[in-house]
């Protein structure tokens, strides 16, 4: 993968560039704002950018903008917001218009490597990735969303599966289900959150959003 | 009222105008006066002030009478509170007039700062000292402007009359005496008459005197009077002023530790998260990369050992940084209670309706107050439903939450060993930036707790 980072903390960028670099990726810029990475994804287009939210001159949410303003202009580059917090309003922005190829996920998660690459991997190839502690406090609040607290609990679980962006094979072998019964699921889930016939992965993403746009 | 200040109680203010109060005014000079600009202005303030006098004069004697007798209603309070308060516009043209013909630079005293709610307009209306004063500036200077004009035209046109008179005496009527003689000139008492050259250089000298020396004298003299009563009357008072400086003091302390917040998680933020996600980074990698390969089962259990303290500790200092300056208050109020109302366990509800962005300090305050109040619906009163509203009204700013646990909150006084519970605490942060604090939690439930803020607490 070609991979771009803007993260303004030196000895986390230097971290990460170093730690995809001895997993074979190519680091195309390593970055410590968000008009420096627009720059460099214009001179040189990634895989995928990993983009911190609080980054100069205000730290506040520089790197959703540059997110945002990445799909708008490169939108065939994957883009992962890294926050060291949990904002709903942020992942909220974030995933409003075109969620595939978009991620959101605390900083820990570097921690578990392995995982955190396959994140990357994912998000390159179009799909949703959202922090599991995003998706607990969703769920914990889910009540509140008009639809959602129709869902039965193992439609929850379904639910905020997909919202971490598994496969449907990914959700039947962690819920110990058959892969029809998955299926079965997810087509109640569209129902009751309204969602009409369209292609599938299209819905997925409208269901996931209707965890964040509450 | 009590409190009137020294007419230097200007000087107490750290304003750079103040310095022109004492070398605006050029000295008098007494023989000279006629000549001085000072002088004229003076006269012409002595026009203004008296035109303006029955005015102000009408408007205290209303606010007195009309207080008064309306006093017995609740209505009647509002009234006169509001006709107190108001009285400070009087003295703000007194002011301005002052400053631009008597060159007497006074002071704004402090600012009008009614207590929140209904009762508490009335109490700040009817206990307004500026009001008051102002109250009391019109009245007296009624007199004062009355008198002042009369004498001061009257030399005016005395002098300037006897000064001209061989001029103008030609045009006046002849006149017979007792003895049956004809005059054309002034009449002074009995058969005086002003109509002999050496008679009228006399008189001429006698107006120029009267132009020349006295007028400007009295004219000054008033000029003066009048500039002391308005820096005694309508100036802020040394107690109020002591107060305002109390208060700025205060003011710039919250804003300060709120600053030192802010730093302290940024500090954080930038060294220690982002020093421990790489530590928790790079033992990942190595514990990944060990694993395919023999190694001591001691140092994998070890590296997974570091890598699961790393992993909490980030945990952990989230919490904390967290705790200390949400960063997403940077953004607003709004998006901080968002993130807030969705990381609550329990269902909450969240309306806000915030016109203008308060200050930092006050948007901090209200934050910490919410998120206490939210931890104290769950963990003590096991509410199931918690409802938060912020609002903006004017230059207040409302929040209110309520849940459907089970009540009897109370706010306690801190113990003697300095422990406080945690409304004692809400309360003191509330108080520090002069807001309040309503608690209303039956035993049983439900608990609302309703805190009213100012907007800007340097600006109320």
């Amino acid at each position: 993968m070609r991979i771009a980072i803007a993260e303004d903390s030196a000895i986390l960028r230097a971290g990460l560039a170093e730690l995809l670099a001895g997993r074979g990726h190519r680091i195309t810029a390593a970055v410590s704002d968000a008009a420096a990475l627009l720059e460099a994804v214009a001179a040189e287009a990634p895989d995928v950018a990993i983009v911190d939210i609080r980054m100069p001159p205000t730290h506040t949410d520089e790197g959703i903008r540059a997110a945002l303003e990445l799909r708008r202009t490169h939108p065939d580059v994957g883009v992962l917001v890294f926050s060291q917090y949990v904002e709903t309003r942020y992942a909220a922005r974030l995933f409003a218009d075109h969620p595939a190829g978009v991620g959101y996920l605390l900083k820990d998660r570097v921690a578990e490597v392995s995982s955190f690459v396959d994140s990357l991997e994912r998000i390159r190839h179009g799909e949703t990735v959202l922090d599991p502690e995003v998706v607990a406090q969703l769920m914990r609040s889910s009540g509140q969303h008009r639809g959602l607290d129709t869902l039965t609990p193992r439609e929850g679980q379904v639910l905020e599966l997909m919202a971490e962006g598994r496969t449907n094979v990914a959700i039947a072998e962690h819920l110990f289900l058959s892969a029809g019964a998955v299926e079965k699921n997810i087509t109640a889930i569209f129902g009751k959150l309204g969602l009409a016939a369209a292609p599938g992965d299209h819905r997925r993403v409208l269901a996931v959003l209707k965890y964040l746009q509450a | 009222m009590t409190n009137i200040a020294a007419p230097n109680a200007a000087l107490h203010l750290p304003e750079p105008d103040d310095s022109r109060m004492a070398e605006g005014a050029a000295p008098y000079r007494f023989l000279t006066g006629l000549f001085q600009r000072q002088t004229w202005r003076e006269f012409l303030y002595h026009f203004a002030a008296l035109l303006l006098a029955p005015f102000g004069f009408a408007y205290a004697v209303a606010t007195v009478s009309l207080g008064a007798s309306l006093a017995v209603t609740v209505v009647g309070l509002v009234v006169a509170a509001a006709l107190i308060a108001a009285a400070r516009y009087w003295g703000t043209v007194q002011r301005s007039l002052a400053a631009s013909l008597l060159q007497q630079h006074v002071a704004e005293p402090v600012p009008f700062r009614p207590k929140p709610g209904f009762f508490g307009f009335i109490r700040s209306g009817l206990a307004d000292s500026a009001g008051w004063r102002a109250i009391a500036h019109q009245s007296v200077s009624f007199v004062v402007s009355v008198t002042a004009f009369c004498v001061s035209i009257t030399f005016f046109a005395t002098g300037l009359g006897a000064m001209t008179h061989w001029i103008w005496y030609r045009y006046l009527p002849l006149q017979q005496a007792a003895d049956g003689s004809w005059h054309r000139g002034a009449q002074l008492g009995m058969d005086y008459y002003i109509d002999t050259p050496p008679r009228q250089l006399l008189f001429a000298a006698i107006g120029a005197v009267f132009l020349w020396l006295l007028w400007p004298a009295l004219n000054h003299g008033f000029a003066r009077l009048q500039a002391v009563l308005a820096a005694g009357l309508l100036g802020p008072t040394a107690a109020s002023l002591r107060l305002r400086d109390v208060e700025h003091s205060r003011n710039r302390t919250v804003e300060d530790a709120d600053a030192r917040l802010r730093r302290i998680e940024r500090d954080l933020h930038d060294g220690t998260q982002a020093q421990l996600v790489a530590i928790a980074m790079k033992l990942g990698d190595a514990r990944d990369r060990l694993s395919g390969q023999e190694t001591a089962p001691e140092v994998a259990h070890l590296l997974e050992s570091a890598h699961g303290t790393a992993k909490d500790a980030l945990v952990d200092l989230r919490d904390l940084a967290r705790g200390i300056h949400p960063p997403v208050l940077n953004d607003g109020l709004a998006p901080a209670l968002e993130t807030l109302a969705a990381q609550s366990p329990v269902r909450t509800s969240l309306v806000l309706n915030i016109a203008a962005r308060p200050a930092p300090a006050v948007e901090a305050t209200a934050y910490f107050c919410a998120m206490e109040l939210v931890t104290n619906a769950v963990k003590h009163a096991r509410a199931e439903q918690i409802r938060i509203s912020v609002r903006t009204a004017g230059n207040r700013l409302q929040l209110h939450v309520g849940d459907d646990g089970r009540g009897g909150a109370v706010l306690s006084r801190p113990a003697p060993s300095g422990h406080r519970s945690g409304l004692a605490g809400l309360a003191e942060r509330v108080a520090a930036v002069d807001g309040t604090l309503h608690i209303e939690s039956p035993a049983g439930g439900p608990t609302n707790v309703t805190i009213d803020l100012p907007l800007d607490p340097e600006r109320p």
